[in-house]
């Protein structure tokens, strides 16, 4: 609403005041038509303080315009003298410079505007009159100007009048006369009327500059603008959907813009549309668009319906966004959480498989801190030590349980094997005896494994593992060999030790007798030596042959195993040859396990070989073996044989039923030797005698290391 | 038989393989003692001081190695000359005694009774 202060009185009694800012027109056919309105116009002009600018033309001239003015204006020459009125023909004006100029003109406008201002006056009040124009083009430029007067003269405390002359417009001039004016004075019947409604065309103005104001603020926000009819076609341009698209208005007009969206969203955008207009309710929704360059971008539209006031729809107006860069964020988004959730899951799954396997274990475990807290444990270790988890967790391993020896001594904390593994960083092994409350010692295998994070040693995890049926079956290894060493060798030492005794005092047998005693020897001897054969190969399946490790020469062995069998070399005059390399010496080793090897296979080339025939030993050395060969001249080995004679109790056909043997020998030192990581093997032809030949690793220290660590109890 | 004559002392629980290394010993001119358990064989020992235990390992109630164990802690018995005369050979044992300090270790069955006392003669000297 304009204030009180701001309408100006136009004097013309059919229009009445208006406000600043106001820009109509009059046609008119006589002088006296200009005057009617001009006249009353500027003396109005005059009597409220404006400065009064009026251009005249060949119609009515300056000359005519002054008389005029001075008869009806009382003190006129005062206000002319005054400044206050300037009447000058268009020529000094409009055409000044020879040529009407748009830009010069309004300018030159703004000038008096501004002038008027400075000189104390509340406005100007201004009227031309394009009479002088008499060519089209002229006619376009005045009407530009005319048109660019409406767009600033809100600005300005300005009123205009512009006068036409009905003889010199066609119907089409007239119409872009009024179409660029607020209204049109017109004598219809004698009487002046006012042609076009005021109000009218304020609300066009304010309407197409709320459009244009919202249009800037589209462009600013890079959105896009559109309006489509209550149908949802387009029958306005939109310049930026176009800019947009690339698409012309004949494409995008009708339903020709659904032609850019992409053909997935379609069946969508129809749908919500649809929806939109039955309940007449703004919407809101994302589809893709097919760029002008062709790539498909995520537009989020608004539209919100325009009523007539009758409650129908008159037309639909609304926004795009080109929301493409959020929804890019969003979809990484959603996939970078897509991906944390499949990473939190694949950890779950992978903790929950852990835990499972770490349940799944036979054996108990418990984790601890470097301090020998318990941190976590599984199921098995709630069996074995009769605990709930719940009760033990955060609490000390040293105050849970005792551990003691077989003999049930209590075993100190610094022997203890985590302390092993979190003093030395090592892993810590033994058996050791669980103390439990009223319970029997429960014999545990426990393994102690430093957790070791980034150098240092974090905490340790023990593995207990519950040894009582191996402990059982040490037991009954025990109680095996205790009856086969113990109970089967007394009386045959009983048995030995008396016939040695009447040996020594056979003066009085008869020769039968004495013969009978020596069969007896004989074969309680032999009866010794498969008791003897058959300790060594349970030791040897059990895995419990104890070997002694220690400083050994293998010649020096070699002759000890020669004077044990001196006595049948000789009697059988075997011709005996050892050969050994000059650089056999002491070196680390089993040294029963030599002796034995060497025992077994010289004592057996003895026996199958017959009087008077070659038996020979070879020892040699390399850098990493020894090499020990027997070879003898004895009745050999079947061919078929050759591969079974390393089996427990195979004897060859052409020994069975001739020698003495239990058929355990070469079934001990294949043992013996396997267990040292050496070999053996055997050539021979029957009738031509064999060779054994052994190859034996000097380095056994890894092996001795494991046997040291065996399990023995 | 004379007043210089060797002291022996036989520790074995068997009757029939202790009269067999009695009669031996005695035949071969020692002084013989014996006893069939390992307590009354330290307290023997203690008792006469003889110059040389035979020890048999399995014993009734205390066996040969806790019974050497003992007498090693006594100011006369840590030095007495000790051979373990035993058919138990597992090398644990062996091991054991041989740490604990005996002069060997004999397999009843594997030895001659003259071969026993040869070996004493030697350590003896």
């Amino acid at each position: 609403m304009e204030s009180k202060d701001n309408l100006r009185q136009t004097g013309i009694e059919v229009i009445g005041a208006v406000p600043w800012g106001t820009h109509f027109c009059q046609f008119y056919a006589t002088k006296q038509d200009l005057l009617d309105t001009l006249v009353p116009y500027f003396k109005a002009g005059l009597e409220n303080n404006e400065l009064c600018v009026w251009v005249t033309s060949e119609f009515l001239t300056t000359k005519e315009a002054k008389l005029s003015m001075q008869k009806k204006v009382p003190g006129f020459s005062k206000y002319f003298k005054n400044g206050q009125i300037e009447i000058f023909p268009h020529t000094e004006w409009y055409l000044e410079g020879g040529k009407f100029e748009m830009k010069r003109v309004l300018n030159d406008w703004v000038k008096k505007h501004d002038k008027a201002l400075e000189m104390g006056f509340t406005g100007t009040r201004v009227s031309g009159n394009p009479f002088w124009i008499d060519n089209k083009k002229d006619w376009d430029d005045f009407a530009a100007y005319e048109a660019e007067i409406n767009k600033v003269i809100d600005q300005y405390k300005l009123v205009v009048l512009c006068t036409y002359s009905l003889e010199k417009c066609d119907f089409n001039e007239i119409v872009d006369v009024i179409s660029n004016h607020e209204f049109a004075l017109i004598k219809r019947k004698g009487k002046w009327a006012n042609i076009e409604s005021a109000s009218h065309y304020k609300m066009e103005e304010a309407l197409r500059k709320s459009e244009s104001r919202y249009r800037s603020y589209i462009e600013l926000t890079d959105q896009l603008a559109w309006t489509t009819n209550e149908k949802g076609e387009v029958e306005e341009d939109s310049p930026t959907w176009r800019k947009f698209t690339g698409q012309t208005y004949e494409q995008l007009k009708g339903t020709g813009w659904s032609k850019v969206v992409h053909p997935d969203d379609i069946p969508r955008v129809i749908k919500i549309w649809n929806k939109a207009v039955a309940i007449k309710h703004p919407y809101e929704i994302e589809y893709r668009v097919r760029r002008f360059d062709g790539i498909f971008r995520y537009l989020l539209v608004r539209g919100v319906p325009v009523f007539k006031e009758t409650g129908v729809i008159r037309e639909w107006i609304g926004t795009c966004i080109d929301i493409t860069g959020r929804k890019k964020s969003e979809t990484q988004l959603a996939e970078h959480a897509a991906q944390l959730e499949a990473l939190n899951k694949s950890v779950q799954e992978e903790f929950v498989r852990k835990r499972a396997l770490f349940e799944s274990i036979g054996d108990g475990v418990i984790a601890m801190d470097k301090h020998g807290k318990i941190m976590d444990l599984n199921k098995k270790t709630e069996s074995i030590f009769g605990w709930k988890t719940e009760d033990v967790l955060g609490k000390s391993l040293f105050e849970e349980f005792k551990l003691a020896d077989e003999q049930g001594k209590i075993t100190p904390k610094s022997l203890r094997p985590i302390q092993l593994a979190i003093t030395t960083g090592q892993v810590g092994h033994g058996i050791y005896f669980l103390v439990r409350k009223g319970v029997e010692r429960v014999p545990l295998f426990i393994t102690s494994a430093p957790v070791v994070l980034d150098g240092k040693v974090v905490g340790a995890v023990n593995v207990y593992r519950d040894v009582s049926q191996q402990v059982a079956i040490d037991r009954a290894k025990d109680e095996f060999l205790y009856f086969a060493s113990h109970t089967l060798r007394t009386p045959l030492s009983a048995v030995a030790w008396s016939i040695e005794g009447l040996n020594e005092d056979s003066n009085g047998f008869s020769t039968e007798q004495k013969k009978s005693l020596d069969l007896i020897y004989d074969q309680t001897q032999r009866m010794i030596r498969l008791t003897n054969d058959l300790l060594d190969a349970t030791r040897i399946e059990f895995g419990i042959l104890s070997y002694k490790y220690e400083e050994t020469n293998p010649l020096i062995i070699a002759n000890n195993v020669i004077e044990d069998l001196e006595n049948r070399i000789r009697e059988k005059k075997i011709k005996f040859k050892l050969i050994a390399d000059r650089n056999i010496h002491p070196y680390r080793t089993y040294s029963n396990a030599i002796y034995m090897i060497l025992h077994n296979l010289l004592s057996n080339a003895v026996k199958f070989t017959p009087t008077g025939g070659k038996v020979g030993l070879k020892i040699s050395k390399t850098d990493k073996k020894l090499f020990l060969q027997i070879t003898d001249s004895g009745i050999g080995i079947p061919k078929s044989a050759q591969t079974r004679i390393f089996q427990k109790m195979y004897r060859a056909d052409n020994v069975k039923d001739k020698f003495e043997g239990s058929g355990l020998g070469l079934y001990i030192i294949n043992g013996i030797i396997n267990h040292m990581g050496g070999k053996i093997t055997v050539q021979s032809k029957p009738g031509k005698g064999a060779t054994f030949s052994v190859i034996l690793p000097l380095a056994l220290e890894a092996i001795q290391t494991g046997n040291a660590e065996r399990i023995h109890l | 038989m004379n007043d210089s004559a060797k002291k022996v002392l036989l520790i074995e629980d068997e009757k029939v393989l202790l009269e067999l290394l009695s009669g031996k010993f005695k035949d071969s001119g020692f002084e013989v003692s014996r006893a069939e358990s390992a307590e009354a064989g330290i307290k023997l020992a203690l008792q006469y001081h003889p110059d040389l235990i035979l020890l048999d390992i399995i014993l009734p109630k205390m066996d040969g190695i806790t019974m050497l164990k003992k007498l090693r802690q006594d100011q006369w018995g840590k030095s007495v000359p000790v051979i373990i005369l035993s058919n138990l050979d597992d090398q644990k044992k062996v091991s054991e005694a041989m740490r604990i300090g005996v002069y060997d270790f004999l397999v009843k069955s594997n030895v001659k009774l003259a071969d026993v006392v040869k070996q004493v003669r030697e350590v003896l000297g």
